[in-house]
């Protein structure tokens, strides 16, 4: 199987079930496909660099899968007869890899990822309050003041 | 950016920044770190000037081409936004 990744721009009009519906329909696409659902990325709305089909913001949808080489034809099929859908991209990441392992590889990153978001959290909060002391400290210099 | 002018030289011995921090990845996707290597206007800048080896220097074009097509980054600025 080859590791393939999808890039697609969804009309920013659509509301979030609307949304999800177009999410949903290609990634059903492709399990119908055999294929393999490594990561599904929503980056939810975003300002584009140039106008498309006359619109300057749109969602964007990251599909990373793994699929047989006729699996890019017929999602690009799709994705290009679908009018909600603005544009899309399609890049080879890698040739005859082993499914299950990028996926097994994905999850783990997920939950380093997810670790490093709550330290980095704890350590906001820290500075937080220490920021929150100073200012309490220079409230009461400028009370001596008066 | 330095820029030579006049009789005054200067050289500063530039790095490819990829190779010297091998944890830098070039992605198409990151657009805020390519925008770093293009001008304002969005063209890219050239490698004498930014001082990426030859071998990053491909990978990046070849990434900013990917971001334009999909709307991440300028193909120009001339027009208002």
């Amino acid at each position: 199987m080859n590791h393939y990744e999808t890039l697609y721009i969804v009309n920013p009009e659509l509301d979030d079930e609307n949304l999800k519906g177009v999410v949903d329909k290609f990634r059903d696409l492709i399990e119908k496909e055999k294929g393999v659902i490594v990561k599904l990325e929503e980056w939810g709305k975003q300002r584009l660099a140039y106008l498309v089909k006359k619109f300057d913001h749109g969602s964007y949808v990251l599909m990373d899968y793994c699929g047989g080489p006729g699996i890019t034809a017929e999602l690009e099929r799709d994705l290009k007869l679908d009018d909600r859908i603005l544009k899309f991209q399609t890049v080879k990441l890698a040739d005859d890899v082993e499914p299950q392992e990028l996926v097994q590889r994905e999850e783990e990153a997920k939950k380093e990822t997810a670790a490093a978001t709550e330290e980095q959290a704890q350590e906001v909060e820290e500075t937080a309050q220490e920021e929150k002391i100073e200012s309490d400290t220079s409230d009461k210099e400028v009370n001596n003041g008066i | 950016m330095a820029y030579n002018r006049g009789r005054m030289t200067y050289h500063r011995r530039k790095v490819c920044r990829f190779c010297a921090d091998s944890s830098l990845v070039i992605d198409y996707k990151d657009s805020r770190m390519l925008r770093y290597f293009t001008t304002e206007r969005g063209k890219i800048i050239p490698r004498r000037i930014s001082g990426n080896c030859a071998k990053h220097q491909r990978m990046l074009t070849v990434a900013i081409k990917r971001a334009r097509n999909i709307a991440l980054l300028p193909f120009t600025t001339s027009t208002i936004r």
